[in-house]
């Protein structure tokens, strides 16, 4: 009896193991996981305000010159402060790389429809190009995981100084 | 009574001699990987709360941070950079202050210090800068390195005064 007791715990115990390791494993990748998600949000969260900074930016260089959008493209900013008498912001083509993210800032021309004035695209037989309006959408990538990920914002502008005061 | 309990640990002896050479050898050997693998298991599960547990502070507060902020500056009729880790904003001829302070970034309104971003986290560094240019007064551009137990995270934007 007492023989048969002992050949028995041993496998017990193996048994035992083997199922404390698979339970361990199972609830490592559960918070694994979680802990993934977090970090996608972390992540994502710096992403948001380089949008917001983007969007930001276009606006104070939509008040002081709308010229700076009037040819459509992808464009990043940068900010120039040659002298103190000289600061400016200013839209160069291309993307730009900021502490690891891709941002760029896509501006594109808007068109409306002659009779209601509306927004509409070119399919529109009353289209008509509106150059006192811009579509600005600005985008930032990041790869996550052997994947890309993107945070954009979109948002029409339009040249109200002008209307205001010219 | 006595006999019967000698001739039960004698065999009990024998029996456990015979097999625990081998026996043993594998039960350790077996039980050492496992704890090895567990213990590592159990040591990543906390270091991963733990991060995860940073992160989420960390989230919180900057965005608690980044908002205020944001709507402070929008709403604002002006704001001056006073040095890079010091801003004032003005509204309504109120001056509310907003600074670094031992690892705390305080808001200071009408003679009343309000904590912005708590002790939770560590403010490593802050950043104003004016991004004024040459016809709008109006971009201000922060920069902000938290940390929270060995994690470290720098968040920027700019915002625009309306």
């Amino acid at each position: 009896m007492l023989r048969n007791q002992r050949g028995q715990s041993l496998i017990e115990v193996i048994i035992a193991l083997g199922l404390l390791a698979i339970i361990f494993t199972g609830s490592w990748q559960v918070i694994h996981s979680s802990y993934m998600s977090i970090n996608q949000e972390f992540v994502g969260l710096e992403a948001h305000y380089l949008v917001i900074e983007g969007m930001e930016g276009i606006r104070s260089m939509r008040d002081e010159d709308w010229h700076v959008l009037d040819e459509d493209g992808t464009y990043h900013f940068e900010y120039n402060e040659t002298d103190l008498e000289n600061k400016y912001l200013e839209l160069i083509t291309g993307e730009e790389n900021v502490n690891g993210f891709r941002r760029r800032i896509e501006v594109s021309s808007v068109g409306r429809n002659s009779e209601t004035g509306k927004i509409t695209d070119t399919d529109d037989p009353l289209y008509i190009l509106d150059s006192d309006t811009k579509l600005v959408d600005v985008i930032v990538e990041w790869e996550y995981l052997g994947e890309t990920r993107t945070d954009r914002e979109s948002v029409y502008f339009t040249k109200y100084t002008e209307m205001l005061y010219g | 009574m006595a006999k019967k309990l000698i001739k039960y640990i004698r065999e009990k002896i024998k029996l456990s001699e015979g097999i625990t050479l081998t026996e043993s050898v594998i039960y350790i050997s077996i039980i050492s990987v496992v704890t090895v693998v567990l213990i590592s298991i159990i040591v990543q599960i906390v270091q991963i709360k733990t991060r995860a547990n940073s992160m989420s502070i960390i989230s919180s507060e900057v965005s608690n941070f980044f908002d205020r902020l944001i709507y402070d500056v929008r709403n604002a009729d002006s704001f001056t950079v006073v040095d890079s880790q010091t801003l004032q904003v003005e509204s309504d001829s109120i001056i509310s202050t907003f600074s670094l302070q031992d690892s705390k970034i305080i808001l200071n309104k009408e003679s009343t210090d309000y904590i912005i971003v708590t002790d939770q986290v560590s403010v490593d560094s802050i950043e104003f800068a004016d991004w004024t240019s040459v016809n709008s007064d109006n971009l201000l551009h922060i920069h902000i390195t938290l940390s929270r137990g060995g994690l470290d995270e720098t968040f920027q934007t700019t915002v625009h005064k309306r």
